[in-house]
C-alpha cells in the first residue's frame, strides 16, 4: 500500500480532499462554539443544533420541503411507472419522439421552466401560487428522471416472464401486481429517492412558485443575509447530509439485493 | 398415443407481422394424448405457431379449435393451455414453490389443496426437498424441471413446450429426453413441442410437423419422415441423405428411373406423383444403406457405382466415408458400421458402393 505512494494516489488524495473538504467543513464548525465559521476554532459545543431546533421558521421550511418532497417523489414515480410500462412493452407508434418530449425537461434550464409556470399558473389558470404549485413543478422536472430509471429496469427483464404470468391464468392486472412491479421494484426505490432528493433541493423552481410559505433552500437563501444565523444553517446541513448519506446507503443496499436476485438473465 | 380423433384442430392458419408473413396456410390435426413436435430450422414460424396455441399471439387469419371450442378471442389467460418457455421464465422474485404454485392462485381451489398440488408436482419432476430454494440457485435442469412443474400443476389439457431443452448440454439434455417421454406417459396430455433438433423429434415424437418458411412442409411419423421424405428439404432435414441429381427416363407405379450422367442410370421408388419423362429429380440414399467393397458386386438386385475414398472418419461403433464418384459434385456419404474390425479404407483407394434396387427414393427436383 505504502509504496503505491507515486503521483496518480497522491492526485487521488487532492482529488477526493476536493470534492468533500467543503462538505466537511459544514459539521466541522457546527460544532465550533462561535458564531463565525473561521479557523482557528473556538470550541466544542452543541448549542447551535439546539438554536436550530428553536427556530420556528427554519423548522416550518424543513417540514415544507419534506412534505412536497415526499408527495413529488410519489406522484413522479407513480406517473413514470404506467409512462414507462408503455413505452417498453408495446411498440407505440412515435415512441421516439414520446420518449424524447418526456425527457425534454432535463435539459431545459430550470429557470425557463420556473418563469413559463409561473406565467401560465398566474395568467391562464389564475391559481395562487403555495406550496402545492412548487410540487406540481417539481414533478414536471422529476418526471424524466423516474422514467430513465424505470425504462432501465423494465427494458432489462425478460419479457416471457409476463408472458408466464399471463399464460399461467393471471389477467393484465394481476400480471402486474404479481410479476411486473415486483421485479421493478429496484427501479421504483431509486425512482422514488431521486424524486425525493432532487425535490428536496431545488430552488429556482421552488424560488418563483412559492407563495408565503418557504421551502428550505428559498429559506436558506433568505437567511444568508444575517451572519448570526449562520451556525443554525451549519447545523441543519450536517444533519441533512447523514440523513441523505442514510439513504443512499440504503438505497444501494436494495438495489444490490436487485441486482442479486431480481436479475432473469442470470441463468 | 392419439387415439386418432383431432384434439387440436388448425385451419388455414395465417400470421403476418406487418408486411412480413410468417406462418402461411396451416392445417393439420393434433390428436388428444399425442407427443407432437413443430421441427425447422430458426425463423421458420414454429416458435410463433406454439405462441398462437397458448394465445399469446392471435392469428392474422385462420381458425384454431382445442378440445372442440374455438379459440378465437380467448386470452392465453382463459386457455386449457400451459407453456414451458425456452427461457423457463422463473419468476426470480419467487421460490421453487411459489413458482410452482403460482397459476394455483388463480383457480379456485383451497389453500391445502394447492399445497398438495404443488408437492406432488415437485415429485413428478423429482425436485422433492427444493421447494423453499430461490431461482437464482437452481442449475439450468433444475429450473426446466420448475418450469415444467408450474405448467403441470395447472392440469392444462396440452402442455406447449419451446424448445425447452435446447440450453442444457448434451448428456443432460438426452436423460431430460427420457424423463420427458415417460413424464409424458405418465400424465398422459397432449404435448406439442417445438425444437430444431431432428434427432431430438425424432425420439420424442408421435408425429412432427416439419416446417420451413411458414409453411409445413411433411406431416408424419418419425419412421414415416426418415424412411419416405416426399421432398428434398425434409430427406435434407431428417438425417443425413445422399442426392444424386438426374433426369427421370422412364417411370412406372413401382419404380422410376433416372439418368445420372456419368454415374450412370439408377432407379428408386418414387413418392407421391409419378415424375413426367425427362424431369429433373434426384435419387435419394441413405448413408447407412449403402454397402462398400473393393470389387465391384455382381449381386444383380444391387445398384452399384464406382468411386475414390476422399475422406475417412473413424468413430469406433462406425467409419464414415466421403467417396467422390466422377460426374458428382458432391461426394456420397456412407456409414459403415464396425461390426468385424473393418479396415478404414486409405484415402484415393478405389471402392465399390452398392445398395439393394429396393431403397432409393426419387424426389421431385
Amino acid at each position: 500500500m505504502w509504496k503505491r505512494l507515486d503521483g496518480l494516489w497522491i492526485y487521488a488524495v487532492a482529488f477526493i480532499a476536493f470534492i468533500y473538504g467543503p462538505v466537511l467543513l459544514m459539521p466541522l464548525f457546527s460544532l465550533n462554539d462561535s458564531t463565525f465559521a473561521t479557523f482557528p476554532l473556538a470550541g466544542f459545543t452543541l448549542r447551535h443544533y439546539g438554536e436550530m431546533f428553536q427556530n420556528q421558521s427554519m423548522m416550518a421550511a424543513v417540514l415544507n420541503s419534506l412534505k412536497i418532497a415526499v408527495i413529488v417523489s410519489l406522484l413522479s414515480t407513480a406517473l413514470a411507472v404506467p409512462a414507462s410500462l408503455a413505452l417498453t412493452r408495446y411498440k407505440l407508434p412515435g415512441g421516439g419522439p414520446i420518449v424524447g418530449f418526456m425527457m425534454l425537461p432535463l435539459v431545459i434550464p430550470s429557470i425557463v421552466i420556473a418563469v413559463a409556470l409561473l406565467v401560465i399558473i398566474l395568467k391562464f389558470l389564475g391559481i395562487q401560487l403555495s406550496l402545492w404549485t412548487v410540487a406540481a413543478g417539481h414533478i414536471l422536472i422529476c418526471i424524466p428522471f423516474s422514467m430513465t430509471v424505470l425504462m432501465a429496469r423494465l427494458e432489462g427483464f425478460d419479457p416471457s416472464l409476463e408472458e408466464a404470468s399471463r399464460d399461467l391464468g393471471c389477467s393484465g392486472w394481476t400480471t402486474f401486481w404479481r410479476v411486473t412491479f415486483p421485479l421493478a421494484m429496484p427501479g421504483v426505490i431509486s425512482s422514488l429517492l431521486l424524486g425525493f432528493i432532487i425535490s428536496f433541493d431545488e430552488f429556482v423552481i421552488a424560488f418563483f412558485l412559492t407563495g408565503t410559505e418557504n421551502t428550505l433552500p428559498v429559506y436558506l437563501y433568505s437567511q444568508l443575509r444575517f451572519p448570526n444565523k449562520l451556525p443554525g444553517t451549519l447545523a441543519l446541513g450536517t444533519l441533512i447530509l447523514c440523513g441523505s448519506a442514510i439513504l443512499v446507503i440504503i438505497a444501494e443496499v436494495i438495489r444490490k439485493r436487485g441486482v442479486q436476485s431480481g436479475n432473469p438473465g442470470d441463468i | 398415443m392419439s387415439d386418432g380423433s383431432a384434439f387440436i384442430s388448425l385451419s388455414a392458419i395465417e400470421k403476418r407481422f406487418g408486411s412480413l408473413t410468417v406462418l402461411k396456410d396451416i392445417t393439420f390435426d393434433i390428436g388428444k394424448g399425442e407427443f407432437f413436435s413443430l421441427l425447422g430450422a430458426s425463423g421458420c414460424g414454429k416458435t410463433t405457431l406454439l405462441r398462437i396455441l397458448s394465445g399469446i399471439e392471435q392469428p392474422s387469419a385462420g381458425t384454431l379449435l382445442i378440445d372442440g371450442q374455438s379459440m378465437a378471442g380467448v386470452p392465453a389467460n382463459k386457455r386449457p393451455t400451459n407453456m414451458v418457455f425456452q427461457s423457463y421464465a422463473i419468476f426470480p422474485h419467487l421460490n421453487v414453490e411459489e413458482n410452482i404454485g403460482y397459476g394455483l392462485r388463480n383457480v379456485r381451489i383451497a389453500k391445502d389443496e394447492a399445497r398438495q398440488r404443488v408437492q406432488e408436482a415437485l415429485e413428478l419432476v423429482k425436485l422433492n426437498g427444493l421447494g423453499t430454494r430461490n431461482a437464482h440457485q437452481l442449475s439450468g435442469g433444475q429450473r426446466q424441471r420448475v418450469a415444467l412443474a408450474r405448467a403441470l400443476v395447472c392440469r392444462p389439457k396440452v402442455l406447449l413446450l419451446d424448445e425447452p431443452l435446447s440450453a442444457l448440454d448434451k448428456k443432460l439434455r438426452e436423460e431430460m429426453q427420457l424423463e420427458l417421454r415417460a413424464l409424458q406417459r405418465t400424465v398422459g396430455i397432449t404435448f406439442v413441442f417445438v425444437t430444431h433438433d431432428q434427432e431430438e423429434a425424432l425420439t420424442l415424437s408421435d408425429r412432427i410437423a416439419v416446417m420451413a418458411n411458414g409453411r409445413v412442409l411433411q406431416l408424419d411419423t418419425p419412421q414415416g419422415l426418415y424412411e419416405r421424405p416426399r421432398s428434398r428439404e425434409v430427406a435434407e432435414f431428417i438425417g443425413t441423405m445422399n442426392l444424386l441429381p438426374g433426369a427421370v427416363s422412364q417411370s412406372d407405379q413401382s419404380e422410376t428411373m433416372l439418368d445420372a450422367g456419368l454415374v450412370g442410370t439408377l432407379g428408386g421408388r418414387p413418392i407421391e406423383v409419378i415424375l413426367d419423362k425427362g424431369a429433373r429429380a434426384y435419387l435419394a440414399v441413405r448413408p447407412e444403406q449403402i454397402s462398400l467393397s473393393a470389387t465391384e458386386p455382381s449381386d444383380p438386385a444391387r445398384y452399384s457405382v464406382a468411386g475414390e475414398v476422399a475422406e475417412a472418419a473413424y468413430l469406433g461403433d462406425r467409419i464414415h466415408y466421403q467417396v467422390r464418384l466422377t460426374g458428382l459434385e458432391k461426394p456420397m456419404t456412407v456409414f459403415v458400421n464396425n461390426t468385424e474390425r473393418a479396415v478404414v479404407r486409405p484415402l484415393g483407394s478405389n471402392v465399390w458402393l452398392s445398395w439393394d434396387r429396393s431403397v432409393g427414393l426419387v424426389l421431385p427436383g
